[in-house]
């Protein structure tokens, strides 16, 4: 009953190299589409107007709230059903692939909650830091890319490496829309191998590991740019 | 569209009712499985620390959709070898069973950090007042110590259930008639996948609305009884 044949065969280990790629490739895509999106809600709500900031803020909660499952049912079967978006750019661009649409999805939900952290990111770098780069002449958007900016990236160090496990973790449902990501593919040949729980069970561990990494990682990043002398991080 | 949709309501709300029975009674396991975990993260004991340790970081890593296979797939093989020997059936575990399990295990472990980190900063002279009054190292901890950082840790805790209402939708994929499910059931009868995933994306966002409604509701209150 419990055997473990799969586990001989080439084609599982490349599978879950493949799936491996894949996972990184939608993490590596969000993170970075999301980091621009998020940055953009971010700067609506700290600099932008009333409309803008109820904009940003109906778009957080909205993403934040709706299931990541639903929302990749929604791109992955909804969306296709609007008659003009075939042929659109929009069609050429994302839904023509299950995986682009992954990237797009991941982007919009992730975009939510980086959104979120960039701007109390930006509301932790303290107001006579500003001056002091207004006072000695930096205009606003130059102060903005050389005080404001570095100092809030900082800042969210740490929860921008929560964030990246959160996406590893959660590229992990994309799987369900036919993308061949470190759960999809191995699973995949777990059906022809009859055996449901090994690929699994591997899958995992590659997972946790891979997680333990990105959290190595991050450490290593906040230690070599903390400030000597200064306790700013603000996980207690 | 919608007279295709309307006779399915009932049906869906059902399905929204699932996910929220599920999400609730998966949240208040998780919350004893967290303090329990963080109690044994800073025990004196080392076994303990490092089992919890373990047990933080291992779900920490492992995928929530991951899980919930391993559970529903793992304890039907288990149940069946078990079963062999004695000539017994088990018709497998029932699916919604195995995601309360699931979700209970992983999100106590999301729960136990919450915690760890509020016993992290835990003012010693509640304690102390409570040894001075005669009490034991338990009724310190729970007369004292739990309900504290049960108010504490309110905010966290009312996120936690808000990501728990999301990641409750995962069990669709096992075949929990939740939300989620009873929306591709509709979607696939009445073939308009747009509308019926609109709708529940909205129902979802009702159910969290009202849930960090009431958050907000408790968190005023509590701190008035302060």
């Amino acid at each position: 009953m419990l055997n473990f044949t799969i586990l001989e065969s080439s084609a599982f280990w490349w599978a879950v190299l493949e799936g491996l790629g894949v996972t990184l490739g939608l993490t590596g895509l969000s993170m970075v589409f999301g980091f621009l999106l998020g940055g953009l809600l971010a700067a609506m709500q700290v600099y932008g107007g009333k409309p803008a900031r109820l904009v940003a803020r109906i778009y957080i909660f909205v993403f934040r709230g709706v299931p990541l499952l639903i929302l990749l049912f929604l791109a992955y079967y909804g969306l296709p059903r609007i008659a003009w978006l075939r042929g659109s750019v929009f069609w050429d661009l994302v839904l023509v692939s299950p995986f682009r649409t992954a990237v797009f999805v991941l982007t919009i939900n992730n975009a939510a909650y980086l959104g979120e952290m960039i701007r109390g990111g930006l509301r932790m770098v303290p107001g006579g830091l500003l001056e002091a780069a207004t006072a000695i002449g930096m205009t606003r958007t130059r102060a903005f890319f050389r005080v404001h900016a570095p100092l809030a990236l900082r800042s969210i160090l740490g929860n921008l490496g929560s964030e990246t496990i959160f996406v590893v973790k959660a590229s992990a449902i994309t799987s369900v829309i036919t993308v061949r990501d470190l759960l999809g593919g191995p699973t995949v040949l777990g059906k022809v191998f009859l055996d449901p729980l090994t690929p699994l069970l591997v899958v995992g561990v590659v997972y946790v590991l891979l997680v333990q990494i990105i959290d190595f990682g991050t450490r290593m990043l906040r230690a070599h740019l903390s400030v000597p002398g200064s306790s700013q991080s603000h996980h207690v | 569209m919608i007279e295709s949709i309307a006779p399915y309501l009932g049906f869906w709300l059902e399905g929204a009712m699932l996910t929220l029975g599920l999400s609730s009674l998966s949240f208040l396991i998780s919350v004893v499985i967290g303090l329990l975990v963080a109690f044994a993260a800073v025990s004196r004991l080392r076994a303990a620390a490092l089992t919890a340790a373990a047990y933080i970081n291992l779900f920490r890593g492992l995928p929530e959709i991951i899980v919930i296979f391993v559970v529903f797939y793992g304890s039907t093989m288990v149940l069946k070898l078990l079963g062999e020997p004695f000539g017994l059936e088990f018709g497998g575990t029932s699916p919604a069973v195995a995601a309360l399990v699931a979700l209970s295990v992983q999100f106590g472990s999301y729960a136990a950090v919450i915690f760890k980190d509020w016993i992290a900063v835990f003012p010693k002279g509640y304690t102390e007042a409570g040894m001075a009054i005669g009490m034991t190292r338990m009724q310190v901890r729970r007369r004292i110590v739990v309900p504290l950082l049960l108010r504490s840790a309110t905010p966290a805790l009312g996120n936690l259930f808000l990501v728990m209402l999301k990641i409750s939708a995962l069990a669709s994929l096992i075949g929990v008639t939740e939300l989620s499910r009873t929306t591709s059931i509709i979607a696939g009868s009445t073939r308009e996948p747009l509308i019926c995933y609109l709708i529940a994306a909205a129902m979802y966002l009702i159910i969290s609305g009202v849930a960090s409604l009431v958050q907000h509701r408790f968190e005023t209150v509590s701190e008035r009884s302060f």
